[in-house]
């Protein structure tokens, strides 16, 4: 089955997520900073009327140590299967493509910045590599709530 | 398709939760009155066909099949072809049951057959019977607890008619009537003498024998003796054993032998009646005016869209301010203001959308206090006032269990037995309040009872030994804050826990369940009068007044309703205690913990020094704080968004909103600063 990915990057590395989960992509939105959160939950932004968290998947998966946010940072603001919003910031948003699932390569264990349940696969292309990145889990609900609750 | 399906199922079973309580209400009346009006009895079968109709479409078979049965029987009594009687009131109330219990299982998982036949064939007996024996000369008996005096004399009596009745009748009806009681005793042990036949099918009433505390109120309460007479007249008008479906058991002889022996204990069925009990609430039945159904989330949707547009036509300001020719910037303005107006009375239309009167809520509870009263052999009398105020669509859902649990409770441990309250002077019904009224913001709803009232000095104690309090801290509290104990965790004072109060949850879920709704809760109680519990509610869950408050550079909202004063300081007013870790605002002649907002939240604040700032002293509960900020702005309305719509809830953060010119306003929870800020204390 093919599917229309989009590349983002964390640092160097290039990432992938199905462009059906992102619903829009916002250039620099005002973030409100949430008190009492994980140092990678940068706040909350209206989104179209809707509070939306924001989460700095550079932070998270700890791709930079202080990054910046700036006029040109981007927000991705993914749709989840159990219909949250939630923003993502990322360095920078590439091109899309088409790919086929089915020649993903299984993620490996280590060589990449992020643990592998978080991946969906690797897509190898060229000397390229792209990191397909499992948006479900990255922003799964408990996920979400337990890390934050161990710092809170 | 099952997608499909399940959202025609979501909608089904809203409508029939209406239905059922619509059924509910129409069948406590029509057991008050102890007949049906042909209005009224339209209205039911009205009902029970939609349930049976849309049962059907959502492919709910057992349901419609069952519905079936209680709605064909109905017909039959619309039609004359079988004379209501009383007693029918409470078999259609134990199959409405039934009905809610067939919907609910069958809805989650498959309902075993053995399962939809315990529920349902005492009662497809009962109905049988019915069909049978025509007009059943029956007593309507609908007094729940009532006791020895009033029943008793009359209980020979009637034992005497009812072995005659046996022994003149032929060998093999009985032997068929045995056999049904023979069905009943395989089920619930104890019972087995006792003649219950045909009624109490309904598992309910079985239910409580397991509680010992019950047991004699129940013998006493005259099911017994109706059912048993139900089944002699039957008998004798029709004299047809196949009144009873299922018989052909074993041991027959000697069921007989106990049933002739035991038959003293049931009762006389021509017993005056006690007085009614009266657990209704004077309320019109099931009104019915044209209304749609629609989905909250699309009411949200709708509010978002309208403070998308207050953004948007805030947006044009500058732009007409900006213009330069005067003629032109005024008219601009002129209709700029009329389409904020329009604005707002459109958001205010909305909002009223989601508002439900308090009728609703109260259109649950005289089930709940028949069934209790039942079971407790205690006569209540619900009364209701305020049920035209509004409450938040939202808010309903969150309520009722704690409310629910509020009036088993006052039922259960705040009124007292009949001779308690006979010795005590009381009338022997007993009084359940509930009220609510609305101003400034809330929505107080208080629940009351003229019983004995909390016993405070047993809460104190078991607070002191569960280390709750102190006993210096007991010393120094009110009557009602030492009552209040009573919805802290783990202080069930109850002696045992009963199946009715012992459900799992206790007063601290009611309290926590009130907390989450934005509330609190408090409580009011005199011994030997009563107990009064007042939930202070906000009005909507949607929209709120807040003022803004500045700490550095960002700007929280706090809630009006919880703002008691706000001041500037002067150094008289402030005290430092103990190492100087604390400080206390005195104002007057109380002594308020201060708070430094920005220390909770962790930003950098314009002022460290409490003098340069402002302080807020709110309230929650009965709990004062001050909270130290930078300074206040304005004031503004607020569409409230949870946080844990698209995150999760965060301490002291009750909400968000989004302001007028697009910011996000994050909204103090005033409640959790207050119990963060005793908790620390408590560490500390």
């Amino acid at each position: 089955m093919r599917q229309e990915i989009i590349k983002f990057l964390l640092g160097s590395e290039n990432f992938a997520v199905e462009t059906e989960k992102i619903r829009e992509i916002v250039i620099a939105p005002h973030i409100t900073a949430l008190p009492n959160t994980e140092k990678w939950v940068k706040g909350v932004i209206n989104l179209r009327g809707d509070v939306v968290p924001v989460i700095d998947l550079r932070l998270r998966f700890h791709t930079a140590c202080d990054p910046e946010y700036d006029a040109r940072s981007v927000v991705m603001a993914v749709r989840t299967d159990d219909e949250r919003m939630i923003g993502v910031i990322v360095d920078a948003v590439k091109d899309m493509e088409e790919i086929s699932f089915e020649d993903l390569s299984p993620a490996p264990e280590i060589g990449t910045s992020i643990e592998s349940k978080y991946i969906k696969g690797l897509l190898k292309k060229d000397s390229e590599m792209v990191v397909i990145m499992d948006m479900e889990r990255v922003l799964d609900r408990a996920d979400l709530e337990n890390s934050t609750c161990q710092n809170g | 398709m099952s997608f499909d399906l399940e959202k025609y199922r979501e909608m089904f079973l809203e409508e029939a939760e209406e239905l059922f309580t619509d059924i509910e209400n129409i069948l406590l009346e029509a057991e008050q009155a102890h007949t049906l009006e042909a209005e009224e009895l339209n209205a039911l079968f009205r009902a029970m066909h939609t349930i049976k109709g849309g049962a059907g479409s959502v492919e709910l078979e057992q349901l419609q099949s069952f519905t079936h049965e209680v709605e064909s029987f109905l017909d039959e009594i619309r039609n004359d072809q079988i004379g209501y009687h009383a007693s029918m009131a409470d078999l259609f109330m134990s199959a409405n049951d039934a009905m809610q219990e067939i919907l609910e299982t069958e809805v989650d998982e498959p309902l075993t057959r053995e399962h939809y036949e315990g529920l349902t064939a005492p009662l497809l007996e009962q109905i049988k019977a019915y069909k049978k024996g025509g007009e059943a000369v029956v007593e309507q008996q609908e007094n729940y607890g009532f006791f020895e005096n009033d029943s008793q004399p009359l209980k020979e009596e009637k034992n005497h008619e009812s072995f005659g009745f046996f022994d003149a009748s032929e060998e093999s009806s009985e032997e068929e009537a045995f056999g049904f009681f023979k069905q009943c005793e395989g089920e619930y042990g104890f019972y087995n003498n006792d003649s219950k036949p045909k009624g109490s099918g309904d598992g309910e009433a079985f239910g409580f024998f397991d509680d010992p505390k019950m047991e004699e109120a129940f013998e006493q309460s005259e099911p017994f003796g109706f059912f048993a007479e139900a089944l002699d007249e039957q008998r004798l008008n029709s004299a047809e054993g196949e009144a009873f479906g299922f018989f052909d058991e074993p041991d027959i002889p000697e069921k007989k032998k106990n049933q002739e022996q035991k038959s003293p204990s049931s009762k006389g069925l021509s017993a005056p009646k006690p007085k009614s009990s009266g657990s209704k609430s004077k309320k019109p039945k099931s009104k019915k005016n044209s209304s749609i159904r629609v989905d909250l989330g699309r009411v949200d949707r709708l509010m978002n869209n309208i403070g998308e547009l207050v953004i948007s036509s805030s947006m044009l300001y500058p732009v007409a301010h900006s213009l330069e020719e005067q003629k032109l910037k005024e008219q601009m303005l002129e209709r700029l203001n009329k389409i904020e107006n329009d604005i707002r009375e459109l958001q205010e239309s909305v909002l009223a959308v989601r508002m439900v009167p308090m009728e609703d809520i109260y259109a649950k509870f005289p089930k709940l206090i028949r069934d209790v009263s039942k079971k407790l052999g205690k006569k209540v009398e619900f009364k209701t006032t305020g049920g035209s105020v509004e409450i938040d669509k939202a808010m309903t859902e969150g309520i009722i269990d704690p409310l629910m649990h509020i009036v088993r409770n006052s039922m259960d441990h705040g009124l007292e037995t009949m001779q308690e309250r006979q010795s005590a002077g009381k009338p022997e019904v007993g009084t359940v309040r509930m009220q609510a009224e609305q101003g400034n913001g809330q929505i107080i709803i208080s629940i009351s009872d003229d019983g004995a009232g909390v016993n405070v000095e047993k809460v104190t104690q078991k607070a002191i030994d569960n280390g709750v309090i102190s006993v210096e801290e007991a010393e120094d509290m009110t009557n009602d804050q030492k009552a209040a104990l009573i919805f802290e965790a783990g202080l069930s004072t109850a002696e045992e826990v009963s199946d009715l109060s012992g459900r799992g949850v206790g007063m601290d879920v009611v309290k926590s369940n009130i907390n989450k709704l934005g509330g609190v809760v408090n409580i009011h109680t005199e011994p030997g009068m009563g107990t009064t519990i007042n939930i202070v509610l906000p009005l909507t869950l949607a929209i709120m007044d807040g003022l803004n408050v500045a700490v550095g550079q960002t700007r929280f909202i706090l809630p009006l309703a919880s703002i008691v004063e706000s001041l500037q300081p002067t150094k008289q007013m402030l005290k430092v205690v103990g190492d100087g870790s604390e400080d206390l605002l005195m104002l007057r002649d109380e002594f308020i913990p201060i708070v430094r907002l920005h220390k909770i939240f962790n930003v950098a604040p314009s002022h460290e020094k409490l003098l340069e700032g402002m302080l807020i002293v709110v309230k929650a509960g009965d709990s004062k704080i001050a909270l130290f900020v930078d300074e206040f702005l304005n004031q503004q309305q607020v569409v409230i968004k949870p946080l844990d719509k698209n995150y999760k809830n965060i301490k002291g953060v009750s909400g968000a909103t989004v302001r007028e010119d697009g910011s996000i306003g994050l909204i103090l929870d005033i409640i959790g600063i207050v119990d963060q800020y005793k908790l620390d204390k408590e560490v500390a």
